[in-house]
């Protein structure tokens, strides 16, 4: 009898004995925690990469900005594109309209993940320190990129420059003039610190060219015209950028990070990991199908096409013209159009293309290798990187700053020349007054620059937005009008849910 | 009173004396020969003997006795001495005194009882105990059911004594009863008789299903109670109604069967797993119930309705919280068959049968399409796509429904053998499924084997084993993934496009009648499925569970039970993607064009295993004790450690060197491997005491702490306490004169439980695919109290992928414990002769503390898509409160019995609270669902219709004082504008309706004569409306291509023609969100689950070949299913879901029940 007390008791001992502490501690298996990751160089890259792989997160977002302006219509009568929602009423907290709500989650995605590596990055010990400022300075780059794209946007937009903790979780906007500030700073920082190039593996990532072009950029947009020549100006003067010789193959693919890209969004691996989407925009081809299934969801319309000029220099006139039949408007005109665009006869892969096969009459060519294939869809793998910002751009910054500082200078012309020479186009006529010129530069950006996303932000800061917008109906194929185009709407919604959410946060006035 | 007083004296009679072997021994030979007894008193009195024998043995002297006489003897050969040698002489004697003479100086005592002589010891045969049973006269007799079966292993007692017996396997027994005693026959399930002698010595008794069968004993909690002193809320279904069906899994077999449990078969596939809930949704996590099989937990799914005893269903805090941590949806206890000794049974069961849809509703054919898609583009300003001389070409079409529909075929086979010997009891099952279901393409296999083994390895010390081993193979082509099932693809598919002859390269299938691009490149459903069917392994399923536990009885009342487990899961899933070229119309030879195909060096293979293991080790002390006869008290301590451990592994390659080389390490280029893994741990001590005084007070009370590694170590432990209390009324002496009430119980009980499984699936619809399909979707809320590194965020340099890590999630160390507080009240009633019995129970359950995903502002960086990012926070509240019956009628006259059971549940389900701020929120991209406070979880919203625009004029008029959604024109759905604004848009969604029933309800009944038996099953859930996104596509543009139910022939065609059903036109101006109204439809039914009709073919004519028991029988499963729901079925959860899903066959099978 005694023996089976012990027995029982001893059983009850050791289960309670073996049973120790840690039995419950189950910390994630298949991730680190953040608190022990950071150890070493390696680490810290690795925090650096997730920070550009925040530039994934959205890919639409580039290719769909044409969409709003009077470059693009999209697949959906624009009830999904910012401003065709707000025709068709349905610009709601909960309507399909998602779009203001994708890019200002993408704009803090990238912001915080930067602030997350510059915060756990710069007190490490086992970093060197050249290391070290160049992760940050990368950092510091897509940071204030981010910001950049929030303001022109949004206005005022809370100014976060720590990863966010319990007593930050719900921020009140800082001024534009604020970010601006940050944008200017974090730019000039990224630049000390970045090479103009990268060698073998690092190539594709910021150069000192990139972080140069946004400030100048920046400062344009602020109309801080001396300030944004001398950025530009800078740039060109790095004798590792310049324009490529030929405009057609920019767009082809593996040309990919050339001297004139001096910023792109990296896509292509060969084992196809990561997913442009820009097969969205290519047509199947030999059917009178756009949309969901039959792709070629970004639709160019008659209005670039007009924009683009004569072979001679002189604007295109569509003055009775049957536009919508006429096949030799498309002749003798700035080769861009050509290369930018598929209009009616032209070869699509081996066969016409044909007007019908598109509502708007055409389809983009910019960054269109193929034919929408199922077997390349199924890879999700367009060989092409998204280029942000280009040499040209650069030169057009600068001639549009100094235009505006100096007037019409033979730096200004050399500059928008060097764009329109390298296309076979003529130079621009002398005698062009400061405002002659500023409206020769802005239909350069629109053409050189037409579905690269740049438009919709030129249009803001030149306040051209409503007009616009308002004669977007007359253009072929767009089904819907926008009778008043209400001057609030140059700054975007935040998203209701945000609002919600943040209780903080006030929403745009008119809203 | 009486009853205690037995046990007492027995347990005495077990414990004190030093001869108790030696008794046990000569008691079984007294019952063994009494068995042998006739009737008759006289024989030894009128029996006279004339012997002559000299020096021979007593042995010899008995045996010349019993071959001159009809005496025998019966003795113990170590007790008395039958070599000592004799000389016998007699001349016409008495028997009496020739054993008085022959063992006079031996101390041998004898008895005779009629023919038979007993011989023992004097010292024993003086025992008190064995006299009365001498005086006793035999009484013989059958115990039968109701239906006039044998009933083996009825307890038979003579009142008053510990006298008495079992049946034998035909129902037999024979006992000696005193000629005024009363035998009290009493049997599981069944009420207790109690019959008095009267002198006879045959008595037939039958026994008749409990009222509230007072005998019966339920399953509880680490335990077992008897069923009439529950004073907390426990619903039984028993092995009789888990085997009267024509089910697969013990989750299908208690659909309908129990009140406050919703059972939902969510994809009518073979091997398709179902849904439970128990009173109704109490978390915003995981709401499946905790299910413990054999103390293990397991998965009710792959069980066999044949392999259990009983399944027992703790739906409140006082019975569930002993389970504490897991409780808070309920525990389902499965207990599965054990053999028992001396009763060696061998059973086969079979059944096979056909299945069919049960009901297909109309579709547009080729012509009707064909004209309708026209309409559509015109009614666009488009051009019309089809030439009416193609229309008039079409006919009917292809019928690609049918195309892919079959006829099922089910077989299941069950052996099982039990018994035992006196120290080891058995019971082996096999269980066989194989079942082919309605749609091309789809089955399920399965394999079970289950041993039970215990065995009393000395008095005080019982081991023993359960052991589960299961292996499945399912299959089933849903269209690109898991999203379409194969029967709504077809259902879209177009009818205008023939089908294809021969293979893949064959010709036939002219796709050019496909009026949308993608129906252009798709494969038709048929080529589809069976292509896909192909090149893989059917993802082969194992999981074994086996346990181990030893149980010590310390002293008298007090137990130890420790019990080890352990549950494999192992599955493996191998998927080849061939290469194939899939042709047009025209086929390869005609010259046709290639629609879609995948060249050789893109042959690609994908395996994952998952290799899940769960440990579960329970340590529980109990102590049962009556005090003078009238306390009871039992006490339970207990000690319970879990942990789980989930990983996978998966590996990717391409480029093989042919379609049938489909080897992982063949593939050479691209190959890509992962590894997913974690792990979550459990540890509970908890206490119950029960009380009660004679029965007629009972009290229990538990608590249980509990700690989950899923909680930083500040919130890491939680206490679960109840109480309950029972008063039995008509125990009472004032209600001694109300006859018509047989027993009367009302009962309370108060109770707080606790949850910690959120985030097993989240709303967002991609996850819910996942989730329902995928066994690697793991808890999302595991390791909330960690930030982690989530190192899927890379990126490519000069071509080459690099590695990324972020935080990707908020780390929220305050997570603590959900708490669920339950009151119920319960009454339960035997009234009219034990012929009715009722049950009723109120419920209100509370739940606060709920783990929600809490939106976080995107300036967090921490985001989800185009969505607000989260994390979890104890934030929510939710609130049930429900009503359940069950009315259990009785009724027999001769030879003829009939019972009939209703149960009915009124749900009702509201959230209470939100995150702070919020009062409602989407739960998927397309608004289908929110969460709304006032409103039940997932509320089903949409756009409110108020009818169709007739007449131009009604559109201008509304335009007048309404912003409308866009250019709407006569035939178009008029919204309501809900919140008045002037502007019809988003913020005019309103809630359309509960995704969860409010009223659940299920009707049984059981009918028998003679050996014929049939039995009826109905159920239903009612009050309930889902959202599909298969009807209603011909009003939402993107999808106006593809084919659909008929309903939109009574669409809008003219002024006055409906206003119910707008115009066909291809835009998007009659669909303002996937939240259309018109995609919401009331999902309420009443299915006709199961008839059956059985026939007992009597003993007398199983016998003479062996057989104990045969019973054959047909069913119809799912007969007929009555609701107003337009689709393939009705049977969905609330939650979203982007299409309809495969329907439930209706299924005749024949089968049999052999026992030997």
């Amino acid at each position: 009898m005694k023996t089976r007390y012990l027995i029982i008791i001893s059983i009850f001992l050791v289960s309670l004995i073996s049973c120790n502490k840690d039995f419950l501690e189950c910390p994630p298996l298949a991730e680190p925690a953040s608190a022990t990751f950071f150890t070493d160089e390696a680490s810290a890259i690795m925090a650096v990469t997730g920070v550009y792989n925040a530039l994934h997160t959205f890919p639409l977002l580039h290719e769909w900005e044409d969409a709003l302006t009077d470059n693009e219509r999209w697949y959906l009568d624009g009830a999904t594109a910012l401003y065709g929602a707000l025709a068709h009423g349905l610009e709601t907290p909960i309507g399909n309209n998602s779009y203001t709500r994708r890019a200002w989650n993408h704009g803090y995605l990238i912001i915080q993940r930067a602030n997350s590596a510059i915060e756990n990055i710069e007190p490490m010990e086992t970093v060197s320190d050249n290391l070290k400022n160049r992760l940050i300075a990368e950092c510091k780059f897509l940071r204030g990129w981010a910001y950049h794209f929030l303001i022109w946007r949004f206005g005022d937009v809370p100014l976060l420059l720590n990863p966010t903790s319990e007593q930050e979780l719900y921020p009140s906007r800082s001024p534009k003039a604020e970010v601006v500030q940050q944008i200017y700073k974090d730019l000039a920082e990224a630049a000390q610190y970045l090479p103009a190039t990268w060698t073998g593996s690092d190539i594709g990532r910021v150069t000192k060219g990139a972080a140069l072009g946004f400030l100048a950029k920046e400062y344009l947009f602020n109309e801080e015209w001396a300030n944004a020549a001398a950025a530009a100006k800078q740039v060109m003067d790095i004798p590792e950028y310049g324009l490529y010789e030929n405009y057609l193959e920019l767009w082809a693919p593996g040309v990919n990070n050339t001297k004139e890209g001096l910023f792109e969004i990296q896509y292509w691996t060969p084992n196809g990991e990561f997913r442009s989407t820009l097969y969205y925009r290519w047509l199947r081809g030999d059917a009178a199908n756009t949309g969901a299934s039959g792709y070629g969801w970004s639709m160019v319309l008659q209005d670039l096409v007009n924009a683009f000029e004569n072979a001679d220099g002189t604007p295109f006139d569509p003055t009775g013209i049957d536009l919508h039949n006429d096949n030799n408007q498309y002749e003798n005109r700035d080769p861009r159009l050509k290369i930018s665009i598929f209009c009616d006869g032209m070869d699509y892969f081996g066969q016409p293309y044909q007007r019908s096969w598109s509502p708007t009459d055409y389809a983009w060519r910019k960054y269109t290798i193929g034919k929408y294939d199922p077997l390349l869809i199924s890879n999700r793998n367009a060989p092409l990187n998204w280029k942000m910002l280009r040499y040209a751009e650069v030169l057009l910054i600068y001639a549009e700053a100094e235009n505006e500082a100096d007037g019409p200078v033979t730096e200004v012309h050399d500059a928008v020349n060097r764009v329109r020479s390298r296309v076979g186009m003529p130079d621009l006529p002398a005698g062009l007054s400061k405002d002659e010129m500023r409206e020769r530069i802005y239909n350069e950006r629109r053409v050189e620059l037409c579905s690269e996303g740049t438009r919709l932000e030129d249009l803001i800061r030149w306040r051209k937005l409503k007009e616009v917008m308002e004669r977007k109906h007359l253009n072929q194929g767009v089904n819907y009008v926008i009778a008043n185009f209400d001057e609030f709407r140059y700054l975007w919604p935040i998203h209701q849910q945000e609002i919600d959410v943040n209780p903080n946060l006030e929403q745009n006035p008119g809203y | 009173m009486k009853k205690s007083l037995t046990q007492a004296v027995h347990l005495k009679l077990i414990c004190c004396s030093q001869s108790f072997k030696i008794m046990r021994n000569t008691l079984l030979l007294l019952l063994l020969c009494v068995f042998q007894v006739f009737a008759g008193t006289s024989y030894s009195q009128a029996t006279r003997l004339t012997m002559d024998l000299q020096d021979v043995t007593v042995k010899e002297v008995l045996s010349q006795i019993e071959e001159n006489s009809e005496f025998f003897f019966l003795y113990n050969t170590k007790l008395i001495d039958v070599n000592r040698r004799v000389s016998v002489k007699t001349d016409n004697e008495l028997i009496e005194p020739i054993l008085s003479h022959l063992f006079k100086e031996d101390r041998v005592a004898h008895i005779i009882v009629d023919r038979q002589i007993i011989l023992s010891p004097q010292n024993l045969a003086k025992h008190n105990l064995l006299l009365p049973m001498i005086q006793q006269q035999p009484v013989t007799g059958k115990v039968t059911d109701s239906d006039g079966n044998p009933l083996t292993g009825v307890n038979i007692v003579v009142k008053g004594t510990v006298v008495g017996t079992i049946t034998d396997i035909d129902g037999n027994y024979s006992i000696n009863v005193p000629p005024d005693g009363i035998l009290v026959f009493s049997f599981v399930g069944m009420q207790t008789k109690e019959i008095p002698v009267e002198g006879r010595n045959s008595i037939n008794v039958d026994m008749e299903e409990g009222a509230t069968g007072l005998g019966e004993v339920v399953v509880v909690g680490y335990g077992t109670q008897k069923k009439i002193n529950l004073t907390g809320s426990v619903a039984s279904v028993t092995e009789d109604e888990l085997v009267k069906q024509s089910v697969t899994s013990a989750a299908q077999a208690i659909q309908g069967r129990v009140t406050g449990v919703e059972v939902i078969r969510n994809n009518g596939a073979p091997g398709a797993g179902a849904v439970i809930r128990i009173r109704g949704l109490g978390t915003f996590g995981n709401t499946t119930p905790l299910v413990i099989i054999d103390g293990i937990e397991g998965d009710i799914n792959l069980i066999s309705p044949n392999e259990i005893e009983s399944i027992n269903i703790l739906k409140d805090a006082s019975s569930a919280a002993i389970y504490g941590a897991r409780a808070a949806n309920g525990v389902i206890l499965v207990t599965t068959k054990r053999g028992q000794s001396g009763r060696t049974m061998v059973q086969y069961n079979m059944n096979a049968g056909f299945s069919q849809p049960v009901r297909i509703p109309g579709y547009l054919n080729a012509q009707e399409f064909s004209i309708l898609w026209n309409e559509a583009l015109v009614s666009a300003n488009q051009t019309p796509f089809y030439t009416n001389e193609e229309i008039a070409a079409f006919g009917e079409g292809t019928d690609w429904v049918r195309a892919v529909l079959q006829n099922g075929f089910r077989q299941n086979h069950n052996l099982q053998f039990s018994g035992g010997t006196q120290h080891l009891r058995y019971a082996l099952s096999a269980d066989y499924l194989d079942e082919t279901g309605i749609v091309i393409n789809s089955w399920y296999k399965r394999y079970n084997v289950r041993l039970n083994l215990e065995s009393d390895v000395t008095k005080w010390l019982t081991i023993g084993t359960n052991n589960f081993v299961s292996h499945s193979k399912q299959h089933e082509t849903p269209y690109y993934g898991y999203e379409t099932p194969l029967v709504v693809y077809a259902l879209e598919y177009t009818p205008t496009i023939s089908p294809k002859v021969g293979g893949m390269e064959g010709t036939g299938g002219p796709n050019h009648n496909a009026p949308n691009e993608s129906e252009y490149w798709a494969m038709d459903p048929v080529t589809y499925s069976n292509f896909y069917s192909g090149n893989r392994n059917y993802f082969p399923k194992y999981t074994l569970t086996s346990s181990f536990f030893a149980d010590f009885r310390i002293a008298e009342g007090l137990h130890f039970r420790t019990t080890l487990g352990m549950n494999k899961y192992f599955a493996n899933n191998k998927v080849f993607y061939p290469s194939y070229t899939y042709y047009d119309s025209l086929g390869e030879d005609g010259g046709g064009s290639i629609v879609s195909e995948r060249l050789p060096q893109d042959r690609y293979l994908t395996q994952t295993s998952y290799d899940n293991i769960a440990y579960t080790f329970t340590n529980l002390l109990t102590y049962t004790r009556t005090f003078d006869e009238a306390h009871h008290l039992t006490v339970l301590l207990g000690h319970n450690d879990q942990k789980y451990v989930d990983k996978n592994f998966t590996a990717v390659a391409y480029n093989f060197p042919s379609n049938d080389l489909q080897m992982l390490s063949l593939g050479t280029e691209r190959q890509n491997v992962g590894e997913n893994a974690n792990h979550w741990a459990l540890r509970s001590y908890f206490g119950r005491l029960n009380y009660d005084y004679l029965g007629r007070y009972l009290v229990e009370f538990s608590v249980r702490r509990d700690a989950s590694s899923r909680f930083a170590e500040k919130y890491r432990w939680g206490t679960f306490p109840s109480g309950s209390v029972g008063w039995r009324i008509s125990d009472e002496s004032f209600m001694s004169d109300v006859d018509w009430i047989d027993d009367l119980k009302v009962r309370a009980s108060y109770g707080v439980l606790g949850g910690q499984d959120f985030g097993e699936f989240s709303w967002n619809s991609s996850e819910m695919v996942r989730t329902n399909f995928d066994l690697s979707a793991q808890p999302i809320g595991l390791y909330e109290h960690y930030a982690t590194m989530n190192l899927g965020t890379s990126y490519p340099f000069n071509h080459v992928y690099n590695t990324g890590a972020s935080v990707t999630s908020y780390a929220n160390p305050e997570i603590k414990w959900e708490v669920a507080k339950i009151t119920n009240i319960g009454l339960d009633m035997t009234i009219l002769r034990g012929s009715l019995v009722v049950n009723a129970e109120y419920f209100i359950k509370n739940t606060t503390d709920l783990i929600l995903p809490v939106q976080l502002p995107a300036t967090t960086g921490i985001i989800n898509g185009s969505l607000l990012g989260s994390y979890y926070g104890n934030v929510g509240e939710m609130k049930n409160t429900g009503f359940e019956y069950a009315l259990h009628y009785f009724k027999r006259s001769g030879d003829f019995r009939f019972d009939i059971r209703y149960t009915g549940t009124h749900l009702h389900n509201e959230i209470v609270k939100l995150q702070e701020g919020i009062d409602s929120y989407f739960l998927d991209a397309n608004y289908a669902h929110q969460h709304k406070i006032g409103a039940p979880y997932g509320a089903v919203s949409g756009f409110n219709i108020i009818g169709v625009y007739q007449t131009q004029e009604e559109v201008d008029a509304r335009l007048a004082t309404i912003q409308e959604r866009g250019a709407v024109a006569p035939g178009d759905y008029i919204y309501d504008d809900t919140n008045g604004d002037g502007i019809v848009d988003g913020e005019d969604v309103i809630v359309l309706g509960s995704p969860l029933p409010t009223y659940i309800f299920g009707l049984t009944a059981n009918a028998s004569y003679k050996g014929f038996d049939m039995n009826i099953h109905v159920q239903g859930d009612l009050g309930k409306v889902i959202h599909t996104s298969t009807r209603g596509r011909f009003n939402f543009s993107y999808y106006t291509y593809l084919n659909n139910f008929d309903y939109v022939l009574d669409r809008w065609t003219g002024p006055g023609s409906t206003n119910e059903s707008a115009r066909l036109v291809a835009s998007s101006i009659n669909e303002l969100s996937n939240s259309h109204p018109t995609r919401v439809q009331d999902a309420s039914y009443a299915k006709i689950r199961h008839i059956e009709l059985g026939y007992t073919i009597p003993a007398r004519f199983t016998s003479r070949i062996g057989v104990q028991h045969l019973r054959v029988f047909g069913n119809v499963a799912n007969l007929a299913c009555f609701t107003n729901y337009i689709g393939f079925e009705v049977e969905k959860t609330g939650s979203y879901q982007r299409t309809d899903i495969t329907p439930q066959a209706r299924t005749i099978s024949f089968g049999a029940t052999v026992q030997f």
